[in-house]
């Protein structure tokens, strides 16, 4: 019997692909070089996608490929030689948002369609209709509670996919052009500039208010997933394929020990930056609360210190991130989503050299430290 | 042209020259996004209708089930008041297939911007269908091929604000108390676009872009290639102008018109150019001699590749630096981490060469033909 929910995690590039298997997500959505929405994110080459959709199913992990802009003509006449890549690559589903991108997918492959949040498919009667037009899932729009997911799912008998975590919209997805007339970048094309998360000037029959009035709270589900496992929610899904991995890694392993019915502290994904948690609409309508009314600053207590690539026997080899030092505690994320301290008692480069402080981008070695393993990342104390 | 207008936009339905007389739109609260009304009467539609108008009701908001289910329980009776009713979400649209006979339009205002969506859309009831709303962002030149394919009648946004936004939070209230409906114009320090029209209604906050689409002097182009409405907001315009439109007299109508207005994206659509160029294009991987990166240099180590294919000893390799410089080699050997010597480096792996002038993080590496 098939998991209930999905876990379902963001592959923003292929390492991080390897980073949301080790920590447990049973399902991924990842994208190629076009037709997704994240075009600043790595995103996967044609030989990525392959390596990565492999390394996945060998560890029996699915792959969700992107397909969610909303394309114009051009960009549909380039989409079916991609197909015949994803058809090859055994990939086991796309996501889609328009209309002709799910045509263009059924004339050119039998790939399972999933529709995109980007859609905003909100109620019963969307998601019928969407299956008319051949969808196997419907990734519902943010709006709507786990009992109306569950409602959702009941009454079209498609499989439902709703966000548990992330960052959110704060209008309803598909429906905010801003960038593409402010920026000249189309914000369902993989553009999107960001422009709720600017503070803005208002004026209104004489007052004015200066505030970030627009700019959502992070979606944050973690009292939630036994109300969406008790729904029968298919899949719960996080945000995020441009956030770094150590957001992955905490996110992921929480979600996955949640819906493992473990016991487990959730407060790993308070020490990572975000815009302060709400629980979205996933229990009743938003509200004022929901809104985050500053600037989302980036500093904290810790930062990603880097990433474990593989283990000897004497050595633990990491690509470094942030600077740490001889000495310095690594706290390491466990695959089971606790933080567990590594002292770095010695710091040596990879032909052995001893040295006093990590340089971003360098891969550096470490004694063996035990329950270390590698893509386990790792956070360190703040030098800024 | 038969023009769509906005029955609480006009005060003199008589005044509009029985030639336009085409849709007229009636925005109530329980189904428009941005309505402050819930009041018309069963009279004042049949009167629309007797002096040639096609009466039409906007749903446009977009609705959860227990909101949807709510509206159906409530307000379904209105339904037969109208001629057609004008559906946005997808929902609404099927619903309003199954369970009712009356004529609907499909606003695709909001997306579409493909011949295979648009056609799949019409084709989905060519009988219940009776016109598309088609989005701006579809240039002047692709609507005009699409008029020649489509059966359907189309109606394109001609003169009025461009809805860039919209939320179901209300996000006035907050800010300024008191009021049921607020409108607002906002602008930000971290953008050079001042006057964002932001209006807040029952249904959640709207904004539209700080210029107005005005696209009147390409009527006779687009009615001759088939466009058969041409929507007209009039939304905060004044009477002068309403007399001048109805005098057909665009030039006048453009002189009044009571905010800044532009073609938005409709001569020219280059939204997915920009947004490309926010990647270093000498970092391009989407090759397929793409062997892997560069993930760090230093004087102890040499230089650290991670490769996604499998490289051998002798082969030729160049690198691509971040800043566009080529480095052609090639290698005698690699070492593995642990610093065992291998001629063959295989994918998924790291390696260590030798150091290479020139080569820096993140540099890319191609297999040399």
């Amino acid at each position: 019997m098939d998991k209930h929910p999905e876990l379902v995690a963001p592959a923003g590039s292929l390492s991080k692909l390897k980073i949301a298997v080790a920590y447990g997500a049973d399902a991924l959505y990842l994208a190629g070089d076009s037709f997704g929405l994240r075009a600043a994110a790595d995103n996967f080459t044609e030989q990525e996608l392959l390596l990565g959709i492999s390394f996945a199913h060998e560890h029996n992990v699915k792959c969700y490929v992107t397909l969610n802009g909303f394309l114009h003509d051009n960009e549909i006449s380039e989409l079916p030689p991609f197909l015949e890549r994803l058809v090859a690559a055994n990939a086991d589903g796309v996501i889609v948002s328009d209309l002709g991108v799910l045509k263009t997918v059924q004339k050119y492959s039998k790939l399972p369609i999933h529709i995109s949040t980007q859609a905003s498919s909100l109620n019963e009667y969307s998601a019928m209709l969407w299956k008319e037009f051949g969808a196997k899932r419907v990734v519902v729009g943010r709006e709507v509670s786990i009992p109306e997911a569950a409602l959702i799912q009941k009454k079209s008998g498609l499989e439902v996919e709703m966000f548990i975590h992330g960052a959110m919209c704060i209008s309803y997805s598909g429906h905010c052009t801003i960038s593409n007339y402010t920026q000249g970048r189309d914000s369902n094309r993989g553009g999107c500039a960001q422009s709720c998360r600017f503070e803005y000037t208002l004026e209104s029959n004489g007052e004015s208010a200066t505030d970030y009035f627009m700019s959502s709270k992070d979606l944050c589900g973690t009292s939630h997933v036994e109300s969406a496992i008790t729904h029968r929610i298919t899949a719960l899904k996080i945000e995020g394929r441009m956030k770094g991995p150590l957001y992955l890694a905490t996110s992921t392993a929480i979600y996955r020990a949640l819906l493992d019915g473990k016991k487990v502290d959730t407060t790993p994904l308070d020490e990572l930056p975000h815009r302060e948690y709400t629980d979205g609409n996933l229990v009743s309508k938003a509200s004022g609360e929901s809104i985050y009314h500053k600037r989302l600053h980036e500093e904290s207590l810790f930062d990603f210190g880097g990433v474990v690539l593989s283990l000897s026997n004497q050595f633990i080899f990491i690509q470094v991130a942030s600077p740490f030092c001889k000495g310095d505690t690594l706290k390491m994320v466990g695959f089971d989503g606790q933080i567990f301290p590594v002292i770095c008692e010695e710091l040596l480069s990879v032909v052995g050299t001893p040295i006093e402080k990590s340089k971003p981008g360098s891969v550096v070695k470490i004694p063996l430290a035990d329950g270390v393993k590698p893509q386990m990342v790792f956070s360190v104390r703040s030098r800024r | 042209m038969r023009w769509t207008l906005y029955a609480d936009q006009i005060g003199d339905l008589d005044a509009i020259p029985s030639k336009h007389r085409g849709d007229l739109l009636y925005s109530l609260v329980p189904f428009s996004r941005i309505a402050k009304s819930s009041q018309v009467t069963r009279e004042e539609v049949i009167a629309a209708s007797q002096k040639g108008y096609t009466t039409v009701l906007i749903f446009d908001r977009s609705m959860t089930s227990n909101e949807l289910s709510e509206l159906f329980a409530k307000h379904s009776h209105l339904f037969t008041m109208f001629d057609r009713i004008r559906v946005a979400d997808e929902g609404a649209l099927y619903y309003l297939l199954k369970e009712s006979s009356i004529d609907l339009e499909l606003q695709l205002e909001n997306g579409s911007h493909n011949l295979e969506a648009i056609l799949a859309w019409q084709n989905l009831s060519r009988a219940r269908i009776k016109r598309l709303i088609l989005s701006i962002q579809i240039t002047k030149d692709r609507l005009l091929s699409y008029l020649k394919v489509l059966e359907c009648e189309v109606e394109i946004l001609v003169a009025g604000p461009i809805s860039i936004f919209y939320s179901p939070r209300k996000l006035l209230s907050p800010l300024f108390k008191g009021e049921k409906e607020i409108d607002a114009i906002g602008k930000s320090e971290e953008s050079p676009h001042k006057g964002f029209l932001i209006r807040e209604s029952q249904a959640g906050t709207s904004m539209f872009h700080i210029k107005d689409i005005f696209l009147l002097e390409y009527l006779t182009e687009l009615v001759n290639g088939g466009l058969k409405s041409g929507r007209i907001d009039l939304y905060g315009q004044s009477n002068e102008l309403f007399r001048s439109l109805c005098r057909e007299d665009f030039f006048e109508v453009e002189r009044l018109w009571a905010r800044d207005k532009n073609c938005g994206l409709f001569l020219s659509n280059r939204t997915d150019i920009l947004f490309k160029k926010l990647k270093n294009s000498h970092l391009r991987r989407d090759s397929v001699s793409y062997l892997g990166e560069v993930v760090s240099v230093s004087k102890e180590d040499g230089v650290l590749l991670y490769l996604t294919s499998t490289l051998k000893a002798g082969e030729r390799v160049v690198f691509k630096t971040p800043d566009g410089k080529e480095i052609a080699t090639s290698f005698s050997e690699f070492l593995t981490l642990d610093l065992l010597s291998v001629k063959v480096a295989m994918a998924s792996n790291y390696y260590l060469v030798s150091k290479i002038k020139g080569v820096t993080v993140r540099t890319t590496i191609f297999r040399d033909y």
